[in-house]
């Protein structure tokens, strides 16, 4: 990834933090997993559930606001999250292990949890 | 036409002949019917046939309406306007009498059909294949309002389309004189370009003339004008008793903007400096007929192209520059050039680099900058802008650009392959059609065994067909696919909107010229069904070979939103194996219903072949189950495709 949508993607982040549920002080490993989540998330999950993870485009069924952990209907724990997208969940979301290597799903749920409100990590 | 087809061909005759007998027979006697039915023994029921009024009336010569004698209607003034400005075709249902009756008499193209709503759908489709304006009408009221869902689909489209109806009178206005009368303007409020209740009979010339400035200019869009009957039958003996009556080439010009050249110069520049350019071609170029254009500026410096629009194939689908099977490399692109793209969308909807620099080239000043960020704005007309674009550029070769667009495609193909060979499994495994199969093989038919690959024009729509369908369809010649989602995303009009397109086809009328007598192809979905089968009698009855091929899966594919709320799904259903085959078959079309990928393949080459040698409509019910949808059941299930790409209806 060029170095521009880097910083870019951090700029937007740090921007939109007052609710992010980053740990307070991420490390650099924690913040690139986020970044390589983010770029994933943009390639293969916008379409469900939309660029900030709300889910407001009522096109494909019931996907899950990603922002609203209490909307979870398959589990908020780190490895429950890794195990929906791994393996699918609900009817509609489709198990992407035959897409996504296990590495790139950790990084897919470190930026779901950075899109969590502050306090809920 | 085989031996085969002649029999099965026979066979429907006979089944027709059998099922009136039980139903058609039953329904006109009326209560006590079941037992006169039963009653009636050997009588001959007549079989679907063509009336002979068609025949005759088809054949008339124009007879346009003169000033001499009794004078020319105001319907007859506007007609013939329509005639100078070569209004492509009436699509309509019987209502605005005045008004259509002169049309046809003019000598424009004239089809008449079942629902104005359809009929809507198949002008906007004869526009999509063509680039065209075509007009559709509805009687005042009812009609009209019918239409709105395709007007409102056509706007979003920018379809140059006519939207004619009649208003009562404007002696009734505001007192619910007589019968239907409506507020027609402020119902098209916001899927309009332009529109005007016509209230002056002197001025009905001077409005069309404002009809066609609007149509035939800028960005187009539909225009919608109502006919009171003071206006469409007022007459005129004397071209002075009309205001503006100027003709074509003083009320409006062919006049485009030319880009000026330190813009092009600044755009050489960008493109000189990026590694890997991309050009998304929009609807404009295909409305400016920009496709050599296009490829020539392509090829001069390694461009990659994207299409986006309702119209596919400006830039063919097969050519190595051509990212519409490429999603992969996307975001690799450094420069994104828009050229004539209507609909914008904004950063994140196209699959781009948050860093892309973008130029954005449109005829309108007005919408330069609006979603999305530029580095730079150019005022051209789309294909004027390529000629200079492709005028100016050095030649310059981007072998690892090239490279890189190539493995995208071959990483896409085997992505489609896997995904075919699951849809292959999930049928064999269930003895049901999994619609990428039917996606997959409609494409490879028309790839290996039609006449001409070319030659037949695809649409592609429903929820779950569409979303597999457009995945797999290639487009490799201007309007060669068309996608009747496109933007608005309405479930129903694209079967009737492939006839119009395929009146477009038989016509020869502009990129479909050469392809007269080719059928259409259209995959929907049986939700769809309940908008636009009627009009397969339309079809029929105007010889348009059109094949339909009915993803049958017992439900709305958005049943998975039910799935966590138990008292809902019952609204999301159908009753379970419906036979839209046999209801085409009753609409004097070919039926055909198929549950394995053998029978699909053999209905579809059968259907093929009544098509092109015959005229004969078909509509192949692929039944299927809702299951198919679901990503967790049958991954990978349904989800909307990149963009721009193949199977992109959005933007
Ligand atoms: C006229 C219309 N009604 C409703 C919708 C909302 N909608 C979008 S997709 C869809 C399901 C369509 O089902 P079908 O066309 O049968 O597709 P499939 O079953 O193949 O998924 C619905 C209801 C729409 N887009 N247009
Ligand atoms: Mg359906």
């Amino acid at each position: 990834m060029p170095s521009r949508t880097i910083a870019a993607c951090l700029l937007a982040l740090a921007l939109a933090s007052p609710e992010r549920a980053l740990a307070a002080d991420p490390g650099p490993r924690e913040i690139e997993s986020v970044v390589s989540g983010k770029a994933l998330y943009v390639q293969h999950c916008t379409t469900c559930h939309g660029i900030d993870g709300k889910a407001l485009i009522d096109v494909i069924a019931n996907a899950t606001d990603l922002s609203d952990p209490t909307a979870y209907y398959s589990g908020t724990r780190p490895e429950q999250i890794f195990t929906s997208i791994r393996n699918g969940a609900g009817v509609a979301m489709p198990p992407w292990r035959s897409q996504l290597r296990d590495e790139e799903i950790q990084h897919l749920v470190s930026f779901i949890l950075s899109l969590w409100p502050q306090g809920r990590e | 036409m085989s031996e085969n087809d002649t029999a099965r061909l026979q066979s429907r005759r006979d089944f027709l002949r059998t099922s009136a007998i039980g139903v058609g027979a039953a329904a006109a006697a009326g209560p006590s019917s079941l037992a006169f039915a039963a009653d009636m023994g050997e009588t001959e029921i007549p079989s679907i046939r063509l009336p002979e009024d068609l025949t005759t009336s088809l054949a008339e010569d124009p007879s346009p309406g003169k000033f001499e004698g009794r004078g020319q209607s105001g319907a007859e003034v506007f007609a013939n306007l329509c005639k100078q400005e070569e209004l492509a075709g009436l699509f309509c249902c019987p209502g605005n009498y005045t008004v259509i009756n002169a049309l046809a008499a003019a000598g424009i193209p004239a089809y008449g059909g079942r629902s104005e709503g359809s009929m809507c759908a198949m002008a906007d489709g004869f526009s999509r294949a063509t680039g065209e304006v075509t007009a559709t009408s509805g009687t005042e009221g009812p009609g009209f309002t019918n239409m709105i869902m395709n007007i409102a689909a056509a706007n979003a489209a920018r379809t140059p389309l006519l939207v004619l109806a009649s208003n009562m009178q404007i002696a009734g206005e505001d007192r619910e004189r007589a019968i239907q009368t409506v507020y027609q303007q402020p119902t098209t409020e916001g899927i309009k370009k332009y529109g005007k209740r016509l209230i002056d009979p002197k001025r009905v010339h001077e409005y069309g003339a404002y009809a066609f400035r609007h149509l035939k200019s800028g960005v187009p869009g539909p225009v919608h004008l109502d006919f009171p009957a003071e206006v469409s039958r007022a007459r005129f003996k004397d071209p002075g008793e009309l205001t503006d009556f100027h003709d074509k080439s003083r009320y409006r010009t062919e006049s485009r903007a030319h880009p000026i050249p330190a813009d092009v110069a600044r755009a050489v520049k960008l493109i000189q400096e990026a590694e890997r350019p991309l050009i998304v071609a929009g609807q404009g170029v295909f409305q400016r007929r920009g496709w050599d254009a296009l490829k020539r500026t392509a090829e001069k410096s390694d461009i990659a192209v994207a299409t986006s629009g309702p119209s596919r194939g400006t830039f063919p689908d097969d050519h190595r520059l051509c990212t519409m099977t490429a999603p992969g490399c996307l975001m690799s692109a450094d420069l994104v050039v828009f050229v004539g793209q209507y609909c914008m969308p904004s950063p994140g909807e196209y699959l781009f680099n948050p860093d892309i620099k973008a130029i954005r080239v449109h005829p309108v000043q007005e919408d330069l900058g609006r979603n999305w960020p530029l580095d730079l704005g150019i005022v051209s007309d789309e294909a004027l802008f390529l000629e200079m674009l492709a005028d100016e550029l050095p030649r310059k070769k981007r072998g690892p650009w090239v490279t890189e667009i190539a493995a995208a495609k071959a990483a896409y193909q085997t992505q489609l392959d896997e995904v075919y060979g699951l849809g292959l499994k999930y049928s064999k495994d269930t003895g049901y059609l999994h619609p990428a199969v039917i996606a997959r093989d409609t494409q490879h038919f028309l790839d290996h065994d039609a006449d001409d690959r070319d030659a037949v024009v695809m649409g592609i729509g429903g929820w779950t067909s569409g979303l597999f369908g457009g995945r797999y369809a290639r487009a490799n010649r201007p309007a060669n696919l068309i996608v009747p989602a496109y933007q608005y995303g309405a479930i129903g009009p694209d079967m009737a909107m492939m006839m119009g397109v395929c009146a477009a086809v038989q016509r020869g009328v502009g990129p479909q010229a050469g392809y007269e007598g080719a059928p259409t192809l259209c995959i929907t979905s049986d939700a769809g069904m309940a908008y636009s089968l009627f009009e397969l009698d339309t079809a029929i009855k105007y010889g348009l070979p059109t094949i339909t091929i009915v993803y049958n899966n017992n439900a709305w594919g958005v049943w998975p939103h039910a799935a966590r709320s138990a008292r809902s799904m019952h609204m999301y259903l159908f009753q379970e194996n419906l036979r839209y085959d046999q209801l085409a078959e009753g609409l004097g079309a070919n039926g055909e219903y198929v549950r394995t990928p053998q029978e699909f393949n053999t209905a579809l080459a059968r259907s093929y072949r009544l098509a092109r040698d015959e005229k004969v409509s078909s509509l192949i019910n692929c039944q299927a189950i809702k299951e198919f949808t679901s990503g967790r059941a049958y991954p990978p299930g349904v989800s909307m495709n990149p963009e721009p790409g193949c199977g992109a209806v959005a933007h």
